[in-house]
């Protein structure tokens, strides 16, 4: 292979060398060598080899044009300025194909000689400056990874357009499905569909929008919408409206409910979507809060149902941590409900009388009872309380907190205890004894998930206990 | 491999053995030479086998190589030794030996051939006689035919033919009754062009059709002009005796269907006409014909028949079930009842045929067929359950045919199909015979449209065989661990036994489900199965569960089979979650797309799974599992952790590289691997065997590149010497992904590199292309030099080495315009001319040496 290509090449040096010495070469000779180079460049299995014999095949295709400009200079004909300008021009296109390739970057300086030629002694140095730049010897291809050209490739017909649909509108009782709606169980509620299909199979007679799921079929009923073919041309916009309805309610740890909508042509073996695009799953939480509250506070149980659905979508947190969480934060929230209802921890709390109250007060939730354990060790230290291996850390501060952010003071502490045994997630619960000037916050408000730093990152669900409320007849004093 | 094969290639070992004392003993340079890999018979007895050559120092031209060491000596002998001077020989007996046997045959052949010349010459003389006295008182025309037949007898000429036939037909009274007789002559004689002339001529001319049939009767016997012989059957099958008739009717068949040949290319067109026509005027001649040839030993005639069985029951199908016991019994006993069979490929043949045709049959009456098949099934040996077996594969197959002969329908036969898959499942029950399951494990697998289309009917005996093979799993193991065997042929046995087993079971189930596909009420009774099978049948519902895809063919069945398919990937069972995982990736990515994102989050929890089949099986899954965005990161977290635990396991090498592949392809960003974590994966790709990856490196060589450890890595993956040869040429890819500031600082370390492997020139061409694309002149003419010197310099590598002093001149020549060296380049040039004129020079002397074919002086 090599001894067929590589001539070329000692031609081409041989050629640009006798240039550059004032000596003459014919075009035509020069206009061979290119074409040989060309043909070599194929032949080469690594790209950037192929692209510089490619880029100096250009370049002597431009040479022999200047030889021609020089004959003509020369001859003081009158078609100098004419092919200068043309070579100027097909330098330009070179520029254009080979400017950016690493591999002809040798050959750029040099290349951009040609427009600035003047003299015949320009023209002589690009030829010096074109044959001392070397090229590499490349290793050539065994036509393994060629894919050979078909000369008698039929003309295809062209694709027709993608095959799309689009939910523009899924609404669940007028409301956009979104986030997770939280539904009564065993009622009847609206669904609406709007879709756009981008257009219709030749041999589809309907568009069916099922809905998917993993739940048991017989826990739930949920609309199918069905539309014919429609008339007029693509794009089409369809709306249905149908019904959802859960049939079984859910218990506090479960999931909520999580519907997709699919989309298929019937019948089966017609054409099918590339792409379904859009919002189109239904995140229905079957727990009724109203029905079976969590605390008694509505307020509360809505945060602490808010703290479980972030805790589950970070995927951080596995379900039996989440569990044991749960049990403690139904505890605690209900404390801090009545905390500020029934002003509970009057005055300044010692952190030791304060644990003895939140102790009892997890005691006696018949599924935390024994398993909660006071004082076990972990990282070093003490952990205050511990439920299934979540540590519960208890503060008790006199001069209170101004803002939940302020409780990350403690965070650190908290995770570590987390850290020792192996969960993500735990529970801080800080008693604000601070004397309060003004009405207590809802209690809801100092419910919320502070994270520890990285690496750990484990989330600590930090509780505000308010104390040392005042009673509101002397607020107006 | 037979007996008689294992024979014959012993036989040829000893001989090449000889071979090699007669070429050491001929010359000391010449030698022996393996051109291929080890077989087992070489292997075994240690006999030199496979394909040799002749190799020598002083040879300028190669020989061929082959299989039959005494002809490639010979070749070799022509092609070198005869020609040259630095013999050294040894003692007697020689490769001469060789060489005069062969002179001396081609000598015999040469004067047997003008002796049969000499005969024909005489006999061509008293034909030429005879037709000069038929000449006498008959007219210029009758003449003139005379000339014509003078001709052809001379020499065939297609003009003459047509002249002869033409003037049967527009002339006939120039054919004179001795003329006539004289042609009828011809007809009986042995002179092929003369002969079929005369039948041409004799179809226009003769009065006699009795006379004309019964000639053409007998040259088909004799097997001679048989198209024209058979042509004037077709005319007038009823003429003629039934002795004639019956020693016609083998050409007849031949003419009809002719048993494939094994050939390429061999394929001759069907024309059962005659031999149809013939049936239907003498039935029973024919059928006592091809009860004759079924009945005999040779696998030629009992194919015949067969092929004579195929054309006729097209017309008359009661035919095949009236030779249903013959061919039933002569397939289950082949390799018996024929006793020419000399290889397996000739076993296969006939048993092909045979199986054929038993598949016709029962697709004629297959209540009958099937029993009697059953029958002989109870009597087989292991050989012939299996071809019994095949019969069944054969009938479940015509699908697949139809569609390769461009037939785009397939008409399917209900009753026929729904007792083959009776029969294969009972078999699959209760057989014992591992070749027979097998058959049956890789049909059901391979789901034909024949099964499907019954298989919807007979779902509850899928699932219920599904059921049966899990049990026959059970005890089966129940027995290994009872007789366990320290033999290593026993326990690979055992490991193929179970996996038929294994298939066998997830085939029913992947059979049933694609059965139900399409239809609710089947999809949920399938589900419905699932359901409701003993938990503590992990292995059962596993392979029930990884079936599921086969059942979905709409977003409906998908929710159907959801919940299943959900509690599978949370549920406490390893091979539940294994089974789950892999259903998932069959899924494909528009499905997938369908899926909530719980099940998808499930999915995404089997990538930290601690047990090795779980998370193994999900990253084996997760190439074909799109996920969303934040699944995407957890998955990639997964993916990460779990390099890094197996980066320390070195028996798991390809899981790894699987997992560091899928890393690089979908997760990995620049900016991490930029962080150090390439470094890392590099490092651990290091450890793993570069000779089995080596592809695998290729394609990840582009993320890889900037690591710092990359280029010590390429180097560590060209040293390795167990590369093979595509080996070495994938991993020659990873030189171009070098950066150029590394390969300039480690310029010399290429070149080294180069330097210890001069025998792999695809590494040392890309070393050079790498250090010539960055200058480094004296490391890359260091490198090519070393592969150059490397070249013994004798006769057979010269050529090699002008092509290599080539590359060398080159990467100079490119080194000298780089430092402007004209007068060094002009003397490169000049060495340069001087070698391809020695190139030129030895192609122009040795060419008709290099001739590609054996003896061509």
């Amino acid at each position: 292979m090599l001894s067929r290509i590589f001539i070329s090449r000692i031609q081409a040096v041989e050629s640009l060398r006798a240039l550059s010495a004032g000596l003459t070469v014919a075009p035509e000779e020069l206009g061979r060598i290119s074409s040989r180079l060309d043909e070599a460049s194929i032949q080469f299995e690594h790209a950037s080899t192929s692209t510089a014999y490619g880029a100096l095949a250009g370049l002597i295709r431009l040479v022999a044009s200047l030889t021609e400009w020089r004959k003509s200079v020369l001859d003081a004909s009158e078609g100098a300025d004419r092919i200068f300008r043309s070579t100027v021009e097909r330098y330009r296109m070179w520029h254009r194909e080979y400017g950016e390739q690493e591999a002809a970057e040798p050959f750029l300086d040099a290349a951009g000689l040609i427009p600035k030629i003047c003299s015949l002694p320009d023209f002589e140095d690009l030829c010096k400056a074109l044959a001392t730049t070397p090229l590499p010897v490349g290793a050539f291809s065994d036509g393994r990874y060629r894919i050979p050209r078909n000369s008698n490739q039929q003309v295809t017909e062209p694709a027709p357009a993608e095959l799309s649909i689009a939910f523009l509108k899924f609404q669940i009782d007028g409301e956009a499905a979104a986030t997770i709606h939280h539904l009564a169980p065993s009622v009847l509620h609206d669904l609406e569909i709007e879709v756009r299909v981008s257009r219709w199979p030749d041999s589809a007679t309907k568009l069916r929008l099922s809905p998917v799921s993993a739940e048991l079929l017989n826990t739930y009923e949920l609309s199918e919408f069905t539309f014919d073919r429609p008339d007029g041309p693509p794009p089409y916009s369809l709306v249905q409206r149908g019904r959802a309805v859960l049939k079984h309610a859910q218990g506090l740890n479960a999931r909520p409910y999580e519907f997709k909508y699919a989309a298929s042509f019937q019948p089966t073996n017609s054409e099918q979507p590339v792409s379904v695009v859009g919002h189109r799953t239904l995140l229905i939480e079957g727990f009724d809060v109203k029905s079976n509250p969590i605390t008694g506070y509505p307020s509360i149980d809505e945060k602490i149902l808010e703290v479980r659905d972030k805790l589950r979508r970070s995927g951080a947190v596995k379900s039996e941590e989440l569990t044991a969480l749960l049990e403690v934060l139904t505890v605690l929230g209900s404390l801090a409900g009545r905390a500020v209802q029934d002003a509970e921890f009057d005055g300044a709390w010692k952190e030791a009388e304060f644990q003895r109250v939140v102790r009892a007060e997890l005691r006696r939730n018949p599924r935390i009872g024994s398993h909660l354990d006071e004082h076990p060790a972990a990282a070093g230290g003490i952990t205050d309380l511990s439920f299934r291996g979540i540590a519960i850390e208890l503060k008790s501060i006199p001069n209170g907190v101004k803002t939940l952010a302020d409780c990350q003071t403690y965070v650190e502490q908290t995770a570590s205890y987390a850290v020792a045994k192996e969960k993500q997630v735990a529970v801080l619960c800080v008693l604000d004894c601070s004397k309060k000037t003004v009405a207590p916050f809802p209690a809801k408000d100092g419910i919320t998930i502070l994270k520890s730093e990285a690496p750990a990152g484990v989330s600590v669900v930090t509780i505000i206990i308010q104390g040392n409320i005042t009673r509101p007849a002397r607020l107006s004093r | 491999m037979n007996q008689a094969e294992f024979d014959q290639y012993v036989k040829q070992g000893l001989r090449n053995q000889e071979v090699i004392t007669l070429i050491h003993n001929y010359c000391t340079h010449a030698r022996v030479v393996s051109k291929g890999g080890v077989g087992v018979v070489a292997e075994m007895t240690g006999l030199p086998l496979g394909m040799l050559g002749v190799d020598c120092d002083n040879a300028p031209v190669r020989g061929l190589d082959g299989w039959r060491l005494q002809e490639v000596a010979v070749d070799f002998y022509d092609r070198n030794c005869a020609h040259c001077d630095k013999r050294s020989p040894l003692r007697l007996p020689n490769l001469l030996q060789l060489v005069d046997a062969r002179d001396k045959a081609a000598e015999a052949r040469r004067l047997k051939e003008e002796a049969a010349k000499v005969a024909a010459e005489r006999a061509h003389q008293v034909r030429i006689s005879k037709r000069i006295t038929l000449r006498v008182g008959q007219s210029a025309a009758c003449c003139a035919l005379l000339d014509d037949i003078d001709a052809l007898d001379v020499a065939p000429s297609d003009e003459v033919k047509a002249r002869i036939v033409e003037t049967a037909k527009l002339a006939p009274e120039i054919f004179s009754a001795p003329i006539v007789e004289y042609f009828f002559e011809l007809a009986n004689s042995s002179l092929m062009n003369l002969q079929e002339q005369a039948l041409l001529a004799l179809q226009h001319v003769a009065s006699d059709k009795q006379r004309l049939s019964e000639a053409a009767l007998d040259c088909l016997a004799k097997g001679r002009a048989i198209d024209v012989s058979a042509e004037i059957v077709l005319a007038r099958p009823a003429m003629g005796d039934e002795a004639r008739i019956e020693r016609a009717v083998p050409a007849l068949i031949s003419l009809a269907k002719s048993p494939d040949s094994g050939f390429p290319f061999s394929e001759t067109e069907d024309r059962p006409d005659a031999l149809l026509a013939l049936y239907r005027a003498w039935p029973a001649a024919v059928r006592r014909v091809t009860q004759e040839l079924l009945d005999t030993k040779e696998s030629y005639k009992v194919r015949l028949g067969v092929a004579a069985l195929q054309v006729l029951s097209l017309h008359d199908p009661e035919l095949l079930t009236h030779f249903a016991r013959t061919t039933i019994s002569k397939l289950t006993r082949a390799h018996l009842l024929l006793e020419d069979i000399r290889t397996e490929q000739d076993l296969n043949r006939a048993c092909s045929d045979l199986r054929r045709v038993v598949a016709s049959t029962l697709l004629v009456a297959p209540e009958k067929t099937d029993s009697l098949i059953a029958t002989f099934f109870e009597g087989a040996s292991t050989e012939g359950e299996e071809r019994l077996v095949r019969v069944y594969e054969e009938l479940s197959r015509r699908s697949i045919q139809s569609r390769s002969h461009g037939i785009s329908k397939f008409t399917p036969n209900e009753i026929a199909d729904a007792i083959v898959l009776k029969r294969l499942l009972k078999l699959a029950s209760t057989c014992a015979n591992m070749k027979v399951l097998t058959v049956i494990a890789q049909l059901i697998q391979s789901e034909p449209d024949e099964l499907v289309s019954v298989g919807a009917k007979n779902m509850d005996a899928l699932l219920g065989t599904a059921a049966v093979m899990d049990a026959r799993i059970e005890s089966f193991h129940a027995t290994k661990r009872e007789n366990k065997s320290n033999d290593l042929l026993e326990h690979l046995e055992t490991r193929n036994s179970a996996h038929t087993l294994y298939q066998l079971r997830a085939g029913c189930a992947s059979l049933a489900a694609t059965a139900a596909r399409g239809d609710k009420t089947r999809v949920e009774s399938y589900i419905a199965f699932v359901a409701n099978v003993d938990s503590q049948r992990d292995g059962l519902i596993s392979a029930l569960i990884e079936a599921t895809p086969h059942l979905v063919d709409s977003p409906t069945a998908l929710n159907v089979a959801l919940p299943q398919l959900y509690s599978s990937l949370v549920t406490t069972s390893v091979l539940r979650r294994t089974a789950a995982a892999k259903a998932l990736a069959k899924f494909g990515a528009a499905r997938i797309s369908d899926l909530p994102e719980l099940v998808l989050e499930a999915f995404a929890l089997l990538l930290t799974d601690p047990y090795v089949m779980v998370h193994q099986g999900a990253v084996h899954a997760l190439s074909s599992v799109p996920l969303p965005k934040h699944l995407e990161q957890r998955a990639a977290a997964a993916l990460l952790q779990l390099i890094i635990y197996y980066s320390g396991k070195a028996d798991q090498h390809d899981f790894l590289v699987r997992c560091i592949r899928l890393y690089l392809s979908r997760f990995a960003s620049e900016s991490e691997l930029r962080a150090g974590i390439d470094a890392l994966l590099v490092k651990y790709l290091m450890d793993t065997p570069a000779q089995l990856h080596a592809s695998d490196f290729a394609q990840m060589a582009k993320s890889l590149a900037q690591a710092p450890n990359f280029v010590n890595f390429v180097i560590h993956v060209l040293d390795t010497p167990e590369l093979s040869e595509y080996g070495a040429r994938d991993s020659s890819r990873l030189l171009h992904r070098v950066p150029a500031t590394e390969a300039s600082a480690r310029a010399s370390d290429f070149a080294d590199l180069a330097k210890r492997h001069p025998d792999r020139f695809p590494l040392v061409e890309s070393v050079v292309e790498l250090l010539s694309r960055i200058g480094a002149w004296t490391e890359a003419i260091a490198a090519i030099q070393g592969f150059c010197e490397a070249i013994p310099d004798n006769m057979p590598s010269r050529r090699l080495k002008w092509n290599a002093r080539l590359h060398v001149l080159a990467v100079k020549f490119e080194a000298a315009v780089a430092s402007g060296d004209v007068p060094q380049q002009e003397a490169l040039k000049k060495e340069w001319l001087q070698i391809e004129a020695a190139i030129e020079k030895d192609n122009d002397q040795y060419s008709r040496r290099r001739n590609a074919f054996p003896n061509f002086h």
